[in-house]
């Protein structure tokens, strides 16, 4: 049997020339590239999560402080009764042609008219031509 | 436990010294880095392989000396380091490509055979191909006690196993080695 104590120990196992020279200068390197990514995800973490939060609270203090909208024309309108309204046009100078000249009606509007008009009743009619004195 | 020598405990007292952590870090990879080289190219026999492991292995040592106790030798806490990273570079390797051991082993062997920066005469050869039959954690052994003349205390100190069970697998391997060289 061949004994392995016969064998005389001896590193059968190279390197490429200077490789111990240079390993210690490429672990540093590895080790400053690795202190540098780890960098980048701090100021990513505070891009990711910094920035939404920050425009949150921008989005909330504006809101906060925001003024109470005038109120618009439509809004004034809406909360005027339909009879005082016609009781104003009764007894006002402007002219049909006036008031349709101040309206401006696009097809939805238009639609929505014609609508109303299909679905009047005999006796809408009649009440519209009795208003109007035909 | 042993305390450390006085050269690792200047190399500490350096490395944990924020204004000379990196020249004390340098220096310890330059007492280090052929130990750990020359015991991780043995359990992974290319030189690539090899190369990338010992720099992930000073890498882990950079990141964790900081928390090194100084109740032990340095060398056996950076032999740990390295021993462990090799035998998960094998399991890795076993997992990744579904392979036995014996594979892992056949590949191992046709390195040998065929790398550039491998020498020595048919019995060296021989010798390393019989190491490649170990299971890999009887292979570290061998050669922490057959080739870096490490005692059986400080192989129990590295790898975390008794000594009467390294004594074993140390004389285990060598019959199953000499019965291989026999044939």
């Amino acid at each position: 049997m061949k004994k392995l104590e016969d064998i005389p120990k001896k590193e059968i196992f190279k390197v490429p020339d200077d490789y111990f020279d240079k390993l210690p200068g490429v672990i540093q390197s590895r080790i400053a590239a690795d202190k540098d990514r780890h960098a980048i995800p701090v100021f990513r973490t505070v891009l990711q999560y910094g920035i939404p939060s920050l425009a949150v609270v921008v989005i909330a203090v504006i809101l906060f402080f925001k003024p109470e909208p005038a109120d618009s024309a439509e809004s004034i309108l809406t909360s005027i009764e339909t009879q005082d309204l016609v009781a104003y046009l009764d007894e006002t100078d402007i002219s049909t042609d006036e008031l349709l000249d101040e309206v401006t009606l696009d097809q939805l509007d238009a639609e929505q008219i014609e609508d109303a008009v299909f679905d009047l009743g005999d006796q809408d009619l009649e009440d519209i031509a009795d208003d109007l004195d035909l | 436990m042993t305390a450390p020598s006085l050269e690792d405990h200047e190399l500490l007292s350096k490395i944990k010294n924020p204004e000379t952590r990196n020249y004390g870090f340098n220096l310890l990879v330059r007492a280090y880095q052929q130990r750990v080289y020359g015991h991780v190219r043995k359990m992974v026999i290319d030189h690539e392989d090899a190369d990338d492991i010992t720099q992930e292995v000073f890498i882990k040592i950079h990141k964790s000396i900081e928390n090194f106790r100084e109740d032990s030798l340095l060398y056996t806490w950076i032999y740990r380091i390295a021993t462990n990273e090799c035998l998960n570079f094998l399991q890795r390797k076993k997992r990744r490509f579904f392979l036995p051991i014996g594979d892992v082993g056949r590949e191992l062997t046709s390195k040998l055979d065929n790398s550039p920066h491998v020498s020595g005469d048919e019995i060296q050869l021989k010798l390393q191909k019989a190491l490649l039959k170990l299971p890999d954690k009887q292979r570290v052994v061998f050669n922490m006690k057959y080739y870096d003349d490490l005692s059986y205390e400080e192989i129990a100190e590295i790898t975390g196993t008794s000594v009467g069970a390294l004594k074993a697998s140390y004389h285990h391997a060598v019959k199953k080695i000499e019965d291989y060289l026999t044939q």
